[in-house]
């Protein structure tokens, strides 16, 4: 009975120990992490406009609580006019979460669409991402085709089902608009 | 075994990689450039040092029955400190390694040294073991990302992931400068065999670091025997020479 006691003791404090480090460090990094996802997000804007790496733009940025789409953001040049509008959507599957950004022209027609994180497969992450995403560009918000046999179904689902509510989204609220 | 032994086995000896094949998903999926290879190994540098340290001075005090999940214990809260970090200071490596970060955890290495070294030493033997495997680990992983960049580009690329030491990529080396001498604008990433950076360029670029030191291995082992049987053949020489001449000298003393 001692014994057992003596192993349970142990091993409580092994984990105690393990979890006050871990609680430690993640307090000294968790700002610097979640700073450098918001630069890696944005640094992802640019690419949804084909815009210059040196081209100044601005953004505002409004969070909302639709079931996939979770942020609009409206994406300004220097001479503060509106080049285009972001979706962030995620949705999850089977293997994991796909986050997407999708970048839509004033005109309602999908500039770019990129995956900025997920965890699911990166075998099939990497076909989504080099052979279907750009099948989106230039296609009309209201009229979205999709491609119909990707070889990484899942994926391609969740990337589709954030394009297709993003496309609603962009419909309902800002379709018509010019600026 | 002396502290400075214990420190260099892990370079050649035994090198995990080259002589014991331990920690191979990591030799094969992240040496494609030589900077992704020197990040997985400092990372590796800091989480084997640690748990040998840790689990050495904790020997004692962890039952038998538990001794290995404690390890894997120990090994992971280390493995998720250096995620962290990595994440926090170093987020282009980060994704460039993505999932071998976590899959440090199952490195046959540090729960291996745990287990035969650091459970059985004293905490500074430990550490020198656990930072001499660590070292000797890195230099694997690096002879295999320098064999496998050069092939598949030419050259020797830093800065691309790890943030230290410079503000932008930079060309460590290249063959261009030496071609150059002969061939105006040339580029040898133009030439480059691309499949080296590709798994199957992993297996084959180790294929070529094994052949070679095992190459290396034969003929030292070769030349030791050969340098064996001389020296049995001169003593063989020197004690027949000695029956000789006392056979002479009994032979005079008769006459």
């Amino acid at each position: 009975m001692l014994d057992k006691l003596k192993i349970a003791v142990v091993l409580v404090v092994i984990g105690a120990i393990s979890g006050l480090t871990i609680y430690s460090v993640n307090l000294l990094t968790k700002d610097t992490i979640a700073q450098n996802r918001v630069e890696k997000e944005q640094s992802y804007y640019k690419e949804l406009f084909f815009l210059d790496e040196d081209q100044e733009v601005s953004f505002e940025a409004s969070d909302f609580d639709e079931e996939i789409i979770d942020q609009e953001i409206v994406l300004y040049d220097q001479d503060k006019q509106v080049i285009g509008y972001i979706y962030k959507g995620t949705d999850k599957n089977n293997y994991g979460d796909v986050v997407v950004l999708l970048g839509m022209n004033l005109d309602g027609t999908i500039s770019n669409v990129v995956i900025s994180s997920t965890t699911n497969t990166p075998t099939f992450v990497k076909v989504i991402r080099t052979v279907y995403l750009s099948n989106f560009q230039s296609q009309d918000a209201s009229n979205i085709e999709l491609d119909g046999n990707t070889g990484a179904t899942y994926t391609y689902t969740s990337v589709s089902n954030i394009i297709e509510d993003a496309a609603s989204y962009f419909l309902e609220h800002r379709g018509g608009q010019d600026d | 075994m002396t502290k400075r032994e214990n420190f260099l086995k892990g370079f050649i000896k035994e090198n995990p990689i080259f002589v014991y094949l331990l920690g191979m998903c990591p030799a094969l999926a992240v040496t494609a450039t030589f900077e992704t290879s020197l990040g997985m190994g400092l990372l590796v540098i800091f989480v084997l040092t640690l748990s040998n340290i840790v689990v050495s001075l904790f020997k004692n005090f962890i039952p038998e029955q538990v001794r290995t999940p404690s390890y894997i214990v120990i090994i992971a809260t280390f493995v998720t400190v250096v995620r962290m970090m990595t994440d926090a200071y170093a987020p282009l490596l980060a994704d460039a390694l993505g999932v071998f970060i976590p899959l440090i955890v199952v490195n046959c290495l540090i729960l291996g040294r745990a287990e035969s070294f650091a459970s059985k030493n004293k905490v500074i033997d430990s550490a020198i073991d656990g930072l001499g495997m660590a070292l000797g680990f890195t230099f694997g992983l690096i002879s295999i990302g320098i064999v496998r960049e050069l092939l598949a580009t030419g050259g020797i690329m830093y800065g691309d992931y790890l943030p230290f030491f410079v503000d932008a990529p930079i060309e460590l080396f290249t063959f261009d400068w030496i071609i150059n001498i002969f061939v105006s604008d040339f580029k040898i990433s133009d030439y480059g065999l691309a499949m080296f950076a590709l798994p199957p360029g992993a297996f084959i670029a180790l294929a070529f670091i094994l052949a070679f030191m095992q190459a290396k291995k034969n003929k030292k082992a070769r030349l030791e025997e050969e340098a064996k049987k001389k020296k049995i053949e001169e003593l063989k020489k020197a004690a027949l020479e000695r029956k000789k001449q006392a056979a002479m000298k009994k032979a005079g003393e008769a006459s």
